[in-house]
C-alpha cells in the first residue's frame, strides 16, 4: 500500500502494479474493443479503437499516461492515491462511453439498424486495468474517496443506461427484449436463494449449538453436512428429483403445495443442504472461540444467565455466524443459477437458454446480474459485520 | 471480614479442599499461595459463588455467602482474573462501566466513573476510553481489568493470578502500582498467586496451601522467618532470609549519622528501597556501608551491613 | 474400537465394490435401476458408456486442477517473495474479489470467449481453480512465524533454502487444503461442463433432464457424487498420512465454497 508519504520518485517509478495496469490498459487499445454483429447469432467483425477513432485513441493514451506522470510528480501519498483511483474509475466508465459513441456510429455507418455492439477483449481489458488501479489505490486514498468513486461509477453507468445510450450494446439488446421476464426471474432467483439460506439458518444455528453442547453429536453431524457440500450441485439437484417425484405421487397434498420432482422444491431443498455447512461450522466456531475467561469474568461481575446471553454471548458470536451466512448466501446465489437446469426459476434460465441457443449475448446478459448480485450480497454482509459489532475480529 | 470455616470441596471424587479454615481481615491484602492444584483458586471462587462448597461455610461479615442472591453478591465483589477477561465487543469505557450498568447506574455517571478510574490506574482517559480490548497490550488490559473491578466501589476485591499473564518487567510495575493503589483504597483483598516474590511484595498476610489444606497462615515476615513444616520450608526456599529482607524498608534501619559517608560516594540507596536492595548494593562496594538519599538526592544518613544483618537475624529470632 | 474400525474398512470395501460394479457393469446397473425406477422403460443411456463419461470427467478435472494448482501455487509464491511483494495486496484483493464470482458464471462465460467443447471447459475450470490454491498459498506462507524465518536466515540459509526448507513445509498443510477445495469445486463445475459440450458425467444428467428420464439423472448424479466423495476422502487420508493427524478431517482453512 501507499501509506509511506515519503516515498521517493524512484520507488514510484518501479511501483509494479501501476506499470502492470498501464500495460493491460495499453493492450486493450490494440485488441478489438467490440465485435460488431449483424444479428444475435452472427460471428461479427472486430473493431479496435485505433482503427475507429483517432481522437479517442489519443484521449485513452493520455488517460494511460496520467498514472505514470502522477507517479513521477512529487505530492502527498494520499493525494496521489486519490488521483490514481480516480483514473481507475475513468477507465472503468470509459469503455461504456466508447460503446455508446463509436460503437453506435459504426452501426449507423454500416447501415446495421438492428446490429449490435458486443464488448470484446479490449473492452474488458480496459475495465480490468481500471479495476486494478482502483482496488490498489482506493484504500490508500483513505476516508470516503473509495466509496464516493464507487457511487460515481455506478451513477455514471446508470445515467448512461437511463438515457438510452447503451441500447446498442448486445446484452442490453437481449435485456430489452425480455425486460419483464428479467425482473420476474430476478425475483424468483432471490426468493429461491433466500428460502434456502433462511431455512439453513433455522436448522444450521441450532445444529451448531447442539454440536458444541453435545460432543457426541458433533462428528456425525459435521461429516454428513460436509459430505453433502462435497457432492456436485447438479448431482445433488438430480438426486432430489426421484424421491420428491415419488412423494408427490404418493401424497396428493404435497402436489397441491407445488412439490414435484422438478421445479423450485428440489432446488430449494438441495440449496438448503448446501448452505448448512458454512452456517453450522461458523456457529460451532463462534461458540468454541468464546473465551471461557470472559464468561467467567461476566459471571464474576454478577451477570445473570440472560444478561450473559444477550450482553456477551450473542454479540460475540453474531459476527462469526453472520460471516457463515455471508458465505452461504454468496454461494447459494451462484448455485441457484444451476437450479434452472431442473426447472426452477431464476436467472440461470437466461444463461442456459443462451448456451442452448449458442447466443453469447444472452449468456452475458444472464451472468452479469448473477455476478453483481453475488458481489453486492458479499459487500452488504461485509458492511454489517464490520460496522454492527466492532472490536471483534471476524473469523472467516 | 471473610471467613472460611472447615470448607470442603470435591471435584468428582477428588477432594480439592479438605476442611479449609482461615480468615481475611478487612482492609488488607491476604495472599493465597501454593503449588498448582493446592486449592487456592477454588477457595477464591467460593467467595463469589462461582463454585459452591460441599461442606462448611464461607462468610462475608459474618453472613454465609449462601444467604445472598448470587448476582447481588457478585456485583458487590470486585473480580480480577489472569487474562483480564475484558468483553471483546465493548470499549474500555463500557467494560469499566459494566457492573455499574448492571446495578442500574446512568450513562453519565458510568462515563465519569470510567474516566476517573482510568486516571487512577495510570492510563490516559481520553486516548484509552474508546479503545477495544484487542487494541490493548497485556499490561494495559490487566490495568483495565482492575479498574473494572473497582468500578462499583466494592469493599471486597478477589484477584485470581491477576498479573500472571504479564511479562516480568511489566508485572513488577503493576505490582507496585497495585500496592500504592491499595494504600489509598484500603480494600479487603484476596489475592491468588503461585509466585512467592509477588506474594512477599503485595501481601499483608499469606495463607500457604497444599493439597487442599492450609499449611500456614501468617504475615510474610513470619512465614519467611519461621516456616511451620518441611513443605513450607521447601516452598519458601533457601533464600528466604533474603526474601524476608525485601519486606523491610531502608528508612526504618538507617542511621541518621552522616559523618562517616562521603558525599561524592557514587553508590547510594534511596530511603524508600528495601533492605534487600540495600544489601545488594553494599555487596558491590568495598566498604560495608553506603549513603541513603531521599527523592531529591539529598543524603539522609547511611545504612550498614551490620544493621541489615541485625534486621535479618533479629526478625528470625523474634 | 478395533472391531469398529474393521467394520468401517469392510463397509468401505463393500461401497467401493458396489460403486465400481454400478459404473462398469451394465447389467448390474440395469438391475439396480429397475428396482428403483420400475416405471421407466429406458434405463441405460446408450449413446455414451458410463465408464467413458467418467473418464472424460476425470480428465477434465485432472488437467484443469493440475494446471490451476501449479499456476496458483507459483503466483502465491511469487507475491510472497521480495520481488513480487508489490503485487501482494493487489493479487490478494483481486483474488478475494474474484472468488465471489460463481464458478458456473465463469463456465458460462467460457463459451462467448472460447466456444464449445472440452478445451473451453478446461480453461474455465483452470481459471476458477487457481483462486483457492492461490489464496491458501499466500495465507499459508504469510502465517509462517516471522521469527522462524529469521532464525532460518540467521543460520545462513539462502532465500531459496528458506522457501524450500522452512516456509513451504510449514505452509504445506494449508496449501494442500487449498488444492483440495479447488479439486472438489472443479469436480462439481465439470458436471455442468456438459452444457457447453465438454462431455463428462453431466452429459447423462442433462440428457435425463431433457428427456424427463429420472433413471438417467440418477445414474449421472450418483456417479458424480461418488467421485466427489471418494476424492474428498482420498485427500483427507492424504492429509492424515502426510501431516500431523491432529484433527483428521478438514482443516479450518478450506474455504467452504465447494459449490457447483
Amino acid at each position: 500500500m501507499v501509506t509511506d508519504s515519503g516515498a521517493t520518485v524512484e520507488s514510484w517509478l518501479v511501483r509494479k502494479p501501476v506499470v502492470f495496469a498501464v500495460i493491460i490498459g495499453a493492450t486493450g487499445v490494440f485488441l478489438p474493443l467490440f465485435t460488431i454483429r449483424e444479428h444475435r447469432l452472427d460471428g461479427g467483425t472486430g473493431l479496435s479503437l485505433l482503427s475507429a477513432s483517432v481522437p479517442y485513441s489519443v484521449f485513452l493514451t493520455a488517460c494511460l499516461m496520467v498514472p505514470v506522470v502522477i507517479s513521477l510528480v512529487r505530492m502527498p501519498a494520499r493525494v496521489r492515491a486519490g488521483f490514481l483511483a480516480g483514473i481507475g474509475s475513468v477507465l472503468i466508465v470509459l469503455p461504456w462511453l466508447l460503446a455508446a459513441t463509436i460503437g453506435s456510429s459504426v452501426l449507423v455507418e454500416r447501415e446495421l439498424g438492428l446490429g449490435r455492439v458486443a464488448p470484446a477483449g479490449g473492452f474488458w481489458f480496459l475495465i480490468l486495468s481500471g479495476i486494478i488501479l482502483f482496488s490498489e489505490f482506493s484504500r490508500a486514498a483513505q476516508g470516503w474517496t473509495g466509496t464516493l468513486l464507487v457511487v460515481a461509477i455506478s451513477l455514471c453507468l446508470f445515467v448512461m443506461f437511463w438515457l438510452g445510450l447503451l441500447e446498442d450494446i448486445a446484452f442490453i439488446r437481449e435485456y430489452r427484449v425480455r425486460e419483464e421476464r428479467f425482473f420476474s426471474e430476478l425475483i424468483a432467483h432471490l426468493r429461491i436463494a433466500a428460502m434456502a439460506v433462511g431455512s439453513a439458518v433455522l436448522v444450521g444455528v441450532p445444529a451448531g449449538i447442539a454440536s458444541y453442547r453435545y460432543p457426541v453429536v458433533r462428528k456425525p453431524v459435521f461429516s454428513v453436512v460436509s459430505g453433502l457440500q462435497t457432492i456436485p450441485s447438479l448431482a445433488l439437484f438430480g438426486l432430489m428429483i426421484a424421491p420428491l417425484a415419488f412423494l408427490s405421487q404418493r401424497y396428493p397434498f404435497l402436489r397441491q403445495l407445488g412439490i414435484r420432482g422438478i421445479g423450485n422444491a428440489p432446488a430449494i431443498i438441495a440449496l438448503f443442504l448446501y448452505s448448512l455447512l458454512p452456517i453450522l461450522r461458523n456457529t460451532y466456531t463462534s461458540l468454541s472461540v468464546m473465551d471461557p475467561a470472559v464468561i467467567e469474568a461476566g459471571k464474576g461481575m454478577g451477570m445473570t444467565q440472560k444478561q450473559l446471553l444477550f450482553m456477551l454471548e450473542i454479540p460475540v458470536a453474531l459476527p462469526i455466524i453472520l460471516s457463515g451466512i455471508r458465505v452461504a448466501s454468496v454461494q447459494t446465489v451462484g448455485n441457484t443459477t444451476v437450479a434452472a437446469l431442473i426447472g426452477a426459476g431464476g436467472l440461470g434460465n437466461f444463461v442456459f437458454q443462451g448456451l442452448g441457443q449458442a447466443a453469447p449475448d444472452l449468456i452475458v446478459m444472464g451472468v452479469i446480474p448473477i455476478v453483481v448480485l453475488a458481489i453486492v450480497i458479499d459487500r452488504v454482509f461485509g458492511f454489517f459485520i464490520g460496522r454492527a459489532i466492532p472490536g471483534v475480529r471476524t473469523v472467516e | 471480614m471473610i471467613e472460611f470455616d472447615r470448607v470442603v470441596k470435591y471435584y468428582g471424587t477428588h477432594r480439592a479442599l479438605d476442611g479449609v479454615t482461615f480468615t481475611v481481615p478487612d482492609g488488607c491484602v491476604t495472599v493465597l499461595i501454593g503449588p498448582s492444584g493446592c486449592g487456592k483458586s477454588t477457595s477464591l471462587k467460593l467467595v463469589n459463588r462461582l463454585l459452591e462448597p460441599d461442606d462448611g461455610y464461607v462468610r462475608v461479615d459474618g453472613r454465609p455467602v449462601k444467604s445472598f442472591a448470587v448476582e447481588e453478591l457478585r456485583r458487590g465483589i470486585g473480580y480480577v482474573i489472569q487474562s483480564a477477561g475484558l468483553l471483546p465487543h465493548m470499549t474500555v469505557q463500557d467494560n469499566i462501566g459494566l457492573v455499574p450498568r448492571l446495578l442500574g447506574r446512568d450513562k453519565t455517571w458510568r462515563r465519569t466513573r470510567a474516566l476517573d478510574l482510568l486516571e487512577l490506574i495510570g492510563l490516559d482517559p481520553h486516548s484509552y476510553a474508546r479503545k477495544y480490548p484487542s487494541q490493548l497490550s497485556g499490561g494495559e488490559a490487566q490495568r483495565v481489568g482492575v479498574a473494572r473491578a473497582l468500578a462499583a466501589n466494592p469493599p471486597v476485591l478477589l484477584m485470581d493470578e491477576p498479573f500472571g499473564a504479564v511479562d516480568p518487567l511489566n508485572r513488577e510495575t503493576l505490582q507496585n502500582e497495585f500496592i500504592s493503589l491499595q494504600r489509598k483504597l484500603k480494600k479487603t483483598v484476596i489475592f491468588v498467586t503461585h509466585d512467592l516474590d509477588e506474594a512477599v511484595r503485595v501481601a499483608d498476610r499469606i495463607v500457604l496451601m497444599q493439597d487442599g489444606l492450609v499449611i500456614q497462615e501468617a504475615a510474610p515476615e513470619e512465614l519467611l522467618g519461621h516456616p511451620s513444616n518441611a513443605f513450607a520450608r521447601e516452598f519458601v526456599g533457601t533464600d528466604r532470609a533474603l526474601k524476608r529482607l525485601g519486606r523491610f524498608s531502608v528508612s526504618d534501619y538507617m542511621s541518621q549519622d552522616t559523618s562517616r559517608v562521603e558525599s561524592e560516594d557514587h553508590t547510594s540507596v534511596p530511603a524508600s528501597a528495601t533492605l534487600r536492595e540495600a544489601l545488594s548494593r553494599i555487596l558491590a562496594v568495598p566498604s560495608d556501608q553506603i549513603p541513603v538519599r531521599d527523592a531529591q538526592n539529598r543524603i539522609l544518613g547511611s545504612i550498614s551491613l551490620e544493621a541489615i544483618r541485625r534486621a535479618g537475624y533479629g526478625g528470625a529470632s523474634t | 474400537m478395533k472391531a469398529r474400525s474393521s467394520l468401517i474398512v469392510v463397509t468401505f470395501i463393500v461401497l467401493f465394490l458396489v460403486f465400481g460394479s454400478f459404473v462398469f457393469s451394465v447389467s448390474f446397473r440395469a438391475t439396480i435401476l429397475r428396482v428403483l425406477f420400475p416405471a421407466t422403460r429406458e434405463l441405460i443411456y446408450l449413446r455414451t458408456g458410463l465408464p467413458h463419461m467418467l473418464g472424460e470427467h476425470l480428465s477434465l478435472v485432472l488437467l484443469s486442477s493440475v494446471l490451476a494448482s501449479l499456476a496458483g501455487f507459483s503466483l502465491g509464491v511469487f507475491v510472497t517473495r521480495s520481488c513480487g511483494r508489490d503485487f501482494l495486496p493487489l493479487v490478494r484483493g483481486l483474488s478475494n474479489f474474484a472468488q465471489t464470482f460463481p464458478p458456473v458464471a465463469i463456465l458460462a462465460l467460457a463459451f462467448p470467449v472460447l466456444g464449445f467443447g472440452f478445451r473451453p471447459t478446461v480453461a474455465a475450470l483452470f481459471a476458477f481453480g487457481i483462486l483457492p490454491v492461490l489464496n491458501n498459498t499466500i495465507e499459508g506462507i504469510e502465517s509462517v512465524d516471522a521469527g522462524l524465518i529469521e532464525a532460518a536466515q540467521g543460520q545462513g540459509m539462502t532465500p531459496s533454502q528458506v522457501l524450500l526448507q522452512t516456509e513451504l513445509p510449514l505452509a504445506a498443510r494449508v496449501i494442500v487444503a487449498g488444492i483440495r477445495t479447488s479439486v472438489i469445486i472443479n469436480i462439481g463445475t465439470a458436471t455442468i461442463g456438459a452444457t457447453i459440450g465438454a462431455g463428462g458425467l453431466g452429459t447423462v444428467i442433462i440428457a435425463g433432464l431433457v428427456r424427463n428420464n429420472t433413471a438417467f439423472v440418477f445414474t449421472g448424479a450418483v456417479t458424480a457424487a461418488g467421485v466427489a466423495l471418494a476424492t474428498d476422502w482420498l485427500f483427507s487420508r492424504l492429509e492424515q498420512v502426510f501431516f500431523n493427524p491432529q484433527d483428521g478431517g478438514r482443516s479450518g482453512h478450506d474455504s467452504t465454497r465447494h459449490s457447483s
